[in-house]
């Protein structure tokens, strides 16, 4: 069968993903290479399976070169955590981790992953095998696989938390790579496999043919933005129970500049499935995906493309054929707000949790802000507590009983209470520079300080409180979700960025170039007239998405293809 | 008189570097690999009188007095015979000449590089260049020993009394073997080890293994360049 396959048609990677066994590359022979820093080309593929990216410090990319040294290299390893939730112990561990062999730094990830930045190679495995430990694992946090399954992250907000949290894991686990490659080369452990079984019964050798992400959201909340993932699950909850789920395809944020058939797409509801029908489901179209999915241009490999090619009609008629059913009619569903909502909410069961605003995603140590320590410390005292990582790179203190206890360590460490700007609560950056390799332009590192200078304009306006939701992107490849911001901006060159206007606070509605190519004092200009008119002229309750569009300083995205950078 | 005065200092006597090029393939520059002296002493930072002029005073273009002074043993064996390479820090210097060489010649004996330095990231010098003549072959092996990277430091010895089979092997079958580098510390111990080895290898007493390694210097296949 193998023989039919005609690679030069192919992207390259299909033959890599092909030639790997299973995943396993030379990824062993690159480890033991002493002479560089770096992991073979193939294998710097092949290592995102097992959640690793192969990165160099871009600040000092010249200078190394002047010194006839290779770039420093170093490695981004994402921990798989479905549904974000880790115990103290796991918080303990990644604290640890990220002190002794990362940057001292732990980065949550937009899809309730932690990142560890900056780990030499020397020290990847000791890393991994310290994640291990945890229980944790790295597993397709990366690659052409399903990526870490995303669930409403808040236990507070909703009777239903817990069951769609199980979801998440089950959904993980029945899409989890059954490849022995990690532990061998990860763990030194031989895992005994039966020749006559199908190594991957779901994957295949050449896994999909770009990567899939699923996420589970709980209406009124859209925390997740269920409409921007390849398959999307909506929790439909009647009388207090769980009735099943509305299903989404299609969803997905990457699009590429100067490529016109590569956009960003929202999710289509197509139906409704019962709980007992769930991993079936998501199954058939994650096979359908493996099937017809575009293994020629990896731009145009996402679920979406396969949709938009073949229609949604035909998809839904492929995954009916396949499940030998047709799912049921969507059932009713609203969202108010994307993002999450800040501060102490007791449980339906009674419990605590505490929604934190982390900036940037990322759990660190300033001189003004202890909040690595403080987190460790409510870690290290408070054992009832869960750490959940929320889809907005922030982080929920849940479903404890000792909330004087909390209150009093994140006080002692000026993390809580704390008094932040509409926009700057609503804020995502992506890391982009130094150590992302797809970066144009800066994101982390630089949105604060916009934020600081946009919030001198809101202020001019009294527009403080207004809750506005902002994104940057170092690139459009999307990992920020800037195409559902209502300010988004996206990284073209140093110094420059397109701006994006008219998403809205639901997360159901993409939004559309303003102008393009901004400096910072271009960014600042454009948007304070804006804001002008704004304070002036916005209805009551109305969000500043919805009011660039009736003011029409921008039309809506009807659908991704219209979409133009 | 300011003359005078001059005159009574005593001159700077000048500084040895090895070479670190050959002219067969960078024609008629001289590359030289210098280490930046720095070290504080009663608060102030001082540096080299002559590392710290090059790396820090110097500019492109700027006329500099130098002389050669020739080591006329430490040179490639003429017929591509199979070599081992032993060096730390700046010592590493005539090598990267011997692998130019023999890259602009078309030269591809059997080689065999060890090269200590503190850190992997920050002074593996000419990685690149390495990292290009394994590729291509011109290469055959490395060994590196950076001994600020773990916790018990390991030196270029080490990484010798490590292959110490292998080593002998090379040596038994006519490798010339060179030494370059650090005369006090670096050259003792590799000096000690390489004994060790000899003995251990060739299941000689210590004074044979001297005798083995003192023949091999008359022979012109032990070469070094201390300092």
């Amino acid at each position: 069968m193998n023989n039919q396959i005609d690679w030069s048609k192919l992207s390259k990677l299909e033959k890599i993903k092909h030639d790997s066994n299973y995943l396993r590359g030379t990824l062993t022979e690159s480890l033991e290479d002493p002479v560089t820093g770096a992991i073979a080309e193939d294998d710097t593929q092949i290592s995102k399976f097992h959640g690793i990216y192969q990165q160099h410090d871009r600040d000092i990319e010249k200078e190394r070169k002047r010194q006839k040294l290779e770039p420093a290299f170093s490695f981004l390893i994402r921990v798989r955590l479905p549904g974000g939730i880790a115990t103290p112990d796991q918080w303990l561990q990644m604290d640890k981790l990220a002190d002794k062999y990362a940057n001292g730094t732990l980065k949550l990830t937009t899809r309730q992953a932690f990142q560890l930045h900056g780990v030499i190679k020397r020290n990847l495995k000791t890393t991994i095998q310290g994640i291990n430990e945890a229980l944790l694992d790295t597993i397709a946090a990366c690659g052409d696989v399903n990526r870490n399954v995303m669930s409403h992250a808040n236990p507070a907000e909703s009777v239903i938390h817990e069951q769609v949290y199980q979801l998440a894991g089950e959904l993980s686990a029945r899409l989890t790579p059954q490849t022995p490659a990690y532990h061998e080369i990860w763990l030194n452990k031989q895992l005994v496999v039966s020749t006559k079984e199908e190594i991957e019964p779901v994957y295949g050798r050449r896994y999909l043919p770009r990567k899939f992400k699923i996420g589970i959201a709980i209406p009124p909340y859209n925390d997740i933005d269920v409409f921007s993932q390849d398959l999307g699950f909506i929790a439909i909850e009647e009388n207090g129970r769980l009735a099943g789920y509305n299903v989404t395809v299609g969803g997905g944020m990457g699009s590429t500049f100067g490529n016109p058939d590569t956009y960003p797409r929202l999710g289509d509801v197509i139906g409704f499935c019962r709980p007992g029908q769930v991993l079936e489901v998501a199954e058939k179209i994650v096979l359908i995906q493996k099937d017809y999915g575009n293994r020629q241009d990896r731009k145009r490999a996402r679920l979406k493309y396969t949709i938009d090619t073949n229609g949604l009609e035909w998809f839904k008629y492929e995954l009916n054929n396949r499940l030998g059913y047709e799912l049921s009619p969507a059932r009713k569903f609203k969202f108010i707000r994307n993002g999450d909502r800040y501060g102490w909410k007791q449980g339906p069961n009674g419990k605590w949790s505490l929604n934190l605003f982390v900036e940037g995603g990322r759990v660190k140590d300033t001189e003004t802000l202890p909040l690595k320590t403080a987190i460790r410390e409510v870690a290290g005292k408070v054992d009832d507590a869960r750490f959940i990582l929320t889809g907005n790179q922030n982080l929920i203190i849940a479903n404890t009983q000792q909330k004087e206890k909390v209150a009093r360590i994140l006080k002692k460490h000026g993390v809580w209470p704390a008094s932040l700007s509409g926009l700057r609560k609503n804020s995502i950056a992506c890391v982009a520079l130094n150590t992302c390799g797809l970066a144009f332009a800066e994101a982390e590192r630089y949105l604060p300080d916009l934020i600081g200078k946009i919030e001198t304009i809101l202020k001019e306006y009294d527009l403080l409180k207004e809750e506005i939701v902002i994104r940057m992107t170092g690139c459009p490849n999307g990992c920020g979700r800037p195409y559902l911001a209502e300010i988004g901006l996206i990284g073209k060159s140093i110094g420059h960025y397109n701006l994006y206007l008219g998403g809205n606070k639901q997360g159901t509605r993409l939004n559309a170039l303003y102008r393009e190519t901004l400096t910072e004092q271009e960014i600042l200009d454009t948007l304070k007239p804006i804001f002008a008119d704004f304070a002036l002229n916005k209805a009551k309750n109305e969000s500043f998405g919805d009011f660039v569009i009736r003011r029409q300083y921008i039309s809506a995205t009807e659908h991704g293809r219209d979409f133009r950078h | 008189m300011p003359g005078e005065f001059i005159e009574l200092l005593r001159p700077l006597p000048p500084r040895l570097y090895s070479i670190s090029s050959s002219q067969e393939a960078v024609g008629e520059e001289v590359h030289i690999t210098v280490s930046k002296v720095q070290y504080t002493n009663k608060g102030r930072v001082r540096v080299g009188a002559c590392s710290g002029y090059l790396a820090e005073t110097l500019e492109a273009d700027d006329e500099v007095l130098v002389y050669i002074e020739k080591n006329k043993n430490f040179r490639l064996p003429p017929n591509g015979d199979p070599i081992i390479m032993i060096g730390a820090g700046t010592g590493i210097a005539p090598y990267r000449a011997f692998l130019q060489h023999r890259e602009a010649t078309g030269h591809k004996g059997k080689s065999w590089l060890f090269f200590g330095e503190r850190r992997f990231s920050s002074d593996f010098l000419y990685q690149v260049e390495w990292q290009k003549y394994l590729k291509k072959g011109f290469l055959g092996k490395i060994d590196l020993a950076f001994s600020r990277d773990q916790e018990t430091k390991s030196y270029v010895q080490h990484r010798l009394s490590r292959q110490q089979e292998k080593l002998f092997k090379w040596m038994n079958d006519g490798a010339y073997l060179y030494l370059c580098g650090d005369k006090k510390k670096m050259a003792v111990d590799v000096e000690k080890t390489l004994l060790e080895i000899i003995s251990k290898q060739g299941g000689m007493t210590s004074e044979k293994a001297k005798e083995y390694l003192h023949r091999l210097k008359k022979e012109k296949r032990y070469l070094t360049e201390v300092y």
